[in-house]
């Protein structure tokens, strides 16, 4: 597998293996190849409610595998302005394609500042190169 | 992301069984498990590996459990002071389900006691209780026993699903047992001795474990698999083998069963406990009385609560450990539980397509009755949920998943 579907250039990661991604006023929420590698097939996304208030770091909703269930925590504090459905039925985008049809949800309000607490692809790789 | 719920412990020194390098070699994710290194899945997934096993067959490697040998003019006595279950009742070539319990009637282990020959026993325990099993048989072994732990000298794999028969039958020499569960016998494939027999932890109409040569077993794993490719039988992890197990309402030691509960709090304890009169004495045998009295007198004292299977009837969290509510109050929590995959059936066999669906097992009060609606909370949200007899039901060579009303399509 390429580095580049590892962890694409231009968007954040948190050490928990969210990315956040900016588009206008939205910031596009998911997770990581590293994370639903490691999840396995995912089978179920309890998905917050539309409107919600999240913290940066605060949990933001639950996956559930085969293997085990894990919090996903908002990498930026805002409110939850769309969720993604199509989840509901086929969890298993998130497997297939994590950075693309399985993003999980869309914040609005946030404070751009926060992105300087995430990392960038190269940092999030050494990372996980570290063994994290 | 953060996790939840892991995966068990995390051992120091983990063991490899025979088939290790092949697993390595072909896509198994390893994993430590009760000290044993072996793959949660291969490169297809859980759910293609659930789905397969349940449509065409799957192979696994369970050469981690624990085999004991027991052999000797007094092997039968002795099993039958030490095993709940009664081993007069088997003849060579038949196998039964039984627990291990101790004097308070808890459950040292379940295991599964194989008659070979007149005075040739094998009892295969959870590799989990490998060590603490031997200790306590050790410390009862009585005269005229042989009491020895095969479980690094004979492999075990498991066939299992509705071509297993299929497929064995073209690579035995010798017929297969004759149909039924539990039945078993000796037989070869190619050069290699083994002993066969009809069981198994998937629930599947046509089960199958083989025990053979721990230096043959990886040729012999290897030509299941190929062989087995073109069936659809595929090779199979410990994740699928969970929810297997789960689906078909099997218990697994350390969820279902724990060193403190009571061993009738398990239904699947009635087939592993025989307390006719004429048997008398056996490890836990005057608790095991007190509890079977307590279920059947509707007092429940001694069991205030046992296991019943619970269907989720929307898609939501089924984990572990979640508190199963009735009408506002509490019932009991979750021991097991996740989405389950299933097939949609087409006539008497699976279809094309398949969904997931939670299930689980859960640990409730004793006088809950089979269709009560429950709700299972899991942290702000409840899914709502039916207490069922069981989620699935043979049909044919097929274990089909039975559809609750109100269900997860």
């Amino acid at each position: 597998m390429s580095e580049a579907k590892k962890a694409p250039e231009g968007i954040y990661y948190t050490k928990e293996h969210e990315w956040v991604k900016l588009e206008g006023d939205l910031a596009v929420v998911g997770l990581t190849d590293f994370a639903q590698d490691q999840l396995g097939d995912i089978t179920y996304v309890e998905l917050p409610e539309v409107e919600a208030e999240v913290e940066q770091m605060g949990e933001m909703c639950v996956v559930e595998s085969v293997k085990t269930a894990a919090d996903v925590y908002a990498p930026l504090g805002g409110v939850v302005a769309e969720v993604n459905s199509a989840l509901e039925d086929a969890p298993e985008l998130i497997n297939q394609d994590c950075y693309g049809a399985g993003w999980l949800v869309k914040l609005s309000g946030f404070d751009q500042a926060e992105l300087d607490n995430l990392m960038d692809a190269a940092a999030y790789v050494q990372l996980m190169a570290q063994g994290e | 992301m953060g996790a939840l719920g892991g995966e068990g412990g995390t051992f120091c020194m983990t063991a490899q069984t025979p088939i290790h390098d092949w697993h390595a070699g072909h896509g198994g994710k390893l994993v430590d498990f009760a000290g044993w290194r072996l793959p949660v899945s291969y490169g297809d997934g859980v759910i293609a590996e659930h789905l397969a096993t349940r449509k065409h067959g799957g192979l696994f490697d369970i050469s981690h459990m624990g085999r004991f040998s027991v052999r000797g003019p007094q092997a039968q006595a002795w099993l039958a002071s030490m095993l709940t279950n009664d081993p007069g009742k088997l003849s060579p070539g038949r196998a039964q389900y039984t627990l291990i319990s101790d004097q308070a009637g808890r459950p040292l282990d379940d295991a599964f006691l194989y008659q070979q020959k007149p005075e040739q026993y094998l009892l295969v325990v959870n590799a989990s209780n490998h060590d603490k099993d031997l200790r306590w048989l050790q410390e009862h072994l009585g005269t005229g026993v042989e009491l020895q732990d095969h479980s690094a000298r004979l492999a075990m794999l498991a066939v299992q699903g509705p071509d297993s028969e299929k497929l064995l039958a073209s690579l035995l020499a010798e017929p297969l047992p004759p149909a039924g569960r539990n039945h078993g016998g000796f037989n070869r494939m190619g050069a290699v001795e083994m002993y066969l027999s009809r069981t198994g932890y998937t629930g599947e109409p046509l089960s199958f474990e083989l025990f053979l040569p721990w230096e043959e077993a990886e040729a012999v794993w290897d030509k299941l698999a190929t062989s087995g490719a073109p069936l659809g039988v595929v090779p199979v992890g410990l994740g699928a083998r969970d929810t297997l197990r789960l689906e078909a309402g099997l218990p697994l030691y350390g969820h279902e069963y724990t060193p403190e509960r009571p061993i009738m709090a398990m239904p699947t304890a009635k087939m592993g406990v025989d307390l006719n009169p004429e048997r008398g004495y056996f490890q836990g045998r005057a608790a095991l009385e007190t509890q079977a009295q307590a279920l059947a007198s509707g007092q429940y004292g001694e069991v205030p609560r046992r296991v019943f299977a619970v269907a989720g009837l929307a898609k939501g969290m089924m984990r572990e450990g979640s508190e199963v509510m009735a009408g506002g109050k509490p019932l009991g929590e979750l021991t097991s539980g996740t989405m389950i995959p299933a097939w949609q059936f087409a006539g008497d066999a699976p279809g094309q397509e398949h969904y997931n669906r939670p299930l689980g097992l859960a640990l409730l009060d004793s006088g809950t009755q089979v269709g009560q609606e429950v709700e299972i909370n899991y942290r702000k949200r409840a899914l709502p949920g039916r207490v069922v007899k069981s989620f699935t039901r043979p049909k044919g060579r097929y274990l089909e998943p039975i559809q609750f009303d109100g269900g997860a399509k």
